[in-house]
């Protein structure tokens, strides 16, 4: 048996060749906008690297000739915040109303499926052309947030599905035998139950936000979000800042993903102090 | 009656098409250990949850103190139901796991923190007051289950298989335990299984179940002393089941087997006849003696079973029974598949069947 473990099948040394190829495919370019962001002050945009310095980043938070990078950084900031705890809230009460059948809830259910299926684009440009049609103008913390929500609610509800799926619903019955109200065995039981699907559920729609770029475009308005923003610079900007920006909104993304690890990490460890 | 009785009149469930519980009237005195005893899908499960609450009597009613609670839901009857898999609150440790029914009837934390630990005491799990139901056994989430369920002192307690999900090991001490517990708080504990031995062990009255009817209410001596019907003769085991055709005394279960019944079970005309046998009431040896069958009995297998030893016997061609033989009688003149041998009985040993 030792030497079954020992030797390898077959398909395992070109299947790991070909593994390691895609692991450079999807770290690659962003592993090389980040080196190109260290450029020199007189560096270009490819290689190779004219020196080693952080005068780009510096740039970065300079009043730029094109592009508002801080600007933009916080709308889509404060827009993926609003969408998060949107998402976050009504992926909860949906989730919680189709735990029983109602009327319409196939339909209901389907017809927040179709805005996943639509092309993100034609769905932008629809709220941008009923916002045309009403008066109003398009805004980012408007008809975007809208758009946004087409977009996240529908991952939310699916996720927020699945969760309810596998609650065992003998907890509420134990917490009704145990004489609680169905506000408090919502409050004391199923909330701390789906809580930690709860925040996944945000930071997924937090993130879905944070970096969608289609369904913003029509419905913007006036200002961009960052993802628009840097589309902009990648057709005006000719210097390193590209990159300087695309380091700085990487590393924002990877800081809340391990803020978000390490807060579980702590809740962990809290526990296991509590019993021994 | 006192404090604590359960009686249910003409209860019944309907699912759909189907009846789950038919018509049952039982009466539960107060302060009594009840077990309800039958295999799965009888309806044992179905009763216990009607009591609780947590599922709707289709027709009936359910008294519990005399009162009708049919109506009401569980935390208006007083009564706790503790679930098959303990259903602890895996966000909570024991303490606040006990302590829940108190929190959200608004007791301060110190008092519902201080009582949970009484709780938690009596059932010899203050050591685990911090822990979280992943980190403790089985038997450690049931004793914090059974905690969790008398903290409100209620005065029926429901417990559906509780020992079912534990190592036959642990399955014994906590049946003690059970026992102890129920005995010291005197109040009624109306306790779900599937295991015989289970029920005989705790209860003062055993509620055996069939196809969501009651098939005998009794004491374990008197369900296993005298079983009403074939099924709960042979749910219980250790007893033969004999069906025949009987004319006066003369009870005839193979051509060539006739055995004579007590007088108490006369009947001059020609009837069917069921009864049923204990296996360990009954006499083996390899020469005739007083009171056997005339008929010679063919051992067909032998299992050794530490105190006593099975040993199936053909008589004539259609009557096959198991003799319970107590193993020094055994050790002394064993028995091998082939042998003939010689069965006899007592003839009040003999219980009619329904």
């Amino acid at each position: 048996m030792a030497r079954i473990n020992q030797r390898h099948k077959p398909g395992f040394v070109p299947l790991t060749l070909f593994f390691i190829l895609f692991l450079i495919f999807l770290y690659g370019p962003t592993a090389t906008i980040a080196i190109l962001s260290f450029q020199g002050p007189d560096g270009g945009l490819t290689f190779p690297m004219n020196g080693i310095s952080l005068h780009w980043f510096r740039q970065l938070f300079e009043p730029q000739q094109v592009g508002d990078f801080g600007g933009s950084l916080l709308r889509s900031v404060m827009l993926g915040f609003a969408v998060m705890i949107c998402t976050a809230a009504f992926s909860l009460l949906a989730g919680l109303a189709y735990r029983r059948k109602f009327k319409g809830s196939d339909a209901l259910f389907y017809l927040s499926l179709v805005s996943l299926i639509l092309p993100s684009i034609l769905i932008s440009l629809g709220i941008g052309i009923m916002f045309d049609r009403l008066g109003l103008a398009p805004t980012w913390y408007t008809s975007a947030f809208g758009a946004h929500l087409t977009w996240t609610l529908p991952f939310g509800l699916l996720i927020m599905f699945a969760v309810f799926n596998r609650f065992n619903r003998s907890y509420e019955a134990a917490a009704m035998d145990m004489g609680a109200t169905a506000w408090q065995t919502f409050r004391f039981v199923v909330f701390p139950l789906v809580l930690p699907s709860l925040i996944g559920v945000s930071l997924f729609g937090f993130t879905l936000s944070y970096d969608e770029f289609a369904r913003t475009l029509m419905t913007s308005g006036t200002f961009n979000t960052l993802p628009l923003e840097i589309y902009g610079m990648t057709t005006n900007v000719t210097t390193p800042v590209l990159y300087a920006l695309g380091t700085v909104t990487t590393l924002f993304s990877f800081s809340l993903i391990f803020c978000a690890m390490f807060a579980v990490h702590l809740l962990k460890k809290h526990r296991a102090k509590t019993v021994n | 009656m006192s404090k604590g009785s359960v009686e249910l009149i003409g209860v019944s469930k309907r699912y759909d098409e189907s009846l789950a519980v038919k018509e049952i009237n039982l009466k539960i005195p107060g302060g009594s250990y009840c077990c309800l005893l039958g295999p799965s899908g009888c309806g044992k499960s179905t009763t216990l949850r009607m009591i609780a609450g947590h599922e709707a009597a289709s027709d009936g009613d359910i008294l519990l103190n005399n009162r009708n609670v049919t109506d009401l839901p569980p935390r208006e009857r007083g009564t706790a139901l503790m679930f098959q898999n303990y259903a602890l609150f895996p966000h909570l440790n024991s303490l606040d796991n006990v302590a829940f029914s108190l929190k959200i009837s608004g007791v301060s934390k110190e008092e519902r923190h201080s009582r949970a630990r009484k709780m938690l005491d009596l059932v010899n799990m203050e050591r685990f007051a911090e822990a979280f139901p992943e980190q403790m056994s089985g038997g450690q989430q049931q004793r914090v289950a059974l905690a969790r369920a008398l903290i409100n002192e209620p005065e029926v307690i429901l417990l559906d298989e509780p020992l079912s999900a534990l190592d036959p090991f642990l399955r014994a001490r906590m049946r003690t335990e059970l026992k102890r517990i129920q005995q010291k708080l005197g109040i009624t504990f109306i306790h779900v299984t599937h295991s015989q031995e289970e029920a005989f062990a705790l209860s003062d009255q055993v509620v055996v179940m069939n196809h969501g009817h009651i098939e005998q209410v009794d004491t374990p001596v008197g369900i296993f002393t005298r079983p009403r019907t074939a099924f709960v003769a042979s749910f219980i085991g250790g007893h033969n089941i004999i069906s025949g055709k009987q004319q006066n005394n003369q009870f005839s279960p193979d051509k060539a087997v006739t055995i004579e019944l007590p007088q108490s079970l006369h009947s001059d005309a020609l009837q069917e006849r069921t009864v049923s046998l204990r296996c360990d009431r009954i006499r083996i040896a390899s020469q005739p003696f007083e009171g056997a069958l005339k008929a010679v009995a063919r051992i067909e297998e032998v299992e050794y079973l530490g105190s006593y030893i099975h040993l199936k016997c053909q008589v004539g061609e259609q009557l096959c029974l198991s003799v319970y033989q107590n193993d020094a009688d055994f050790l002394s003149h064993p028995f091998a598949p082939g042998d003939s041998a010689y069965l006899g009985w007592q003839n009040d040993q003999l219980n009619p069947l329904q």
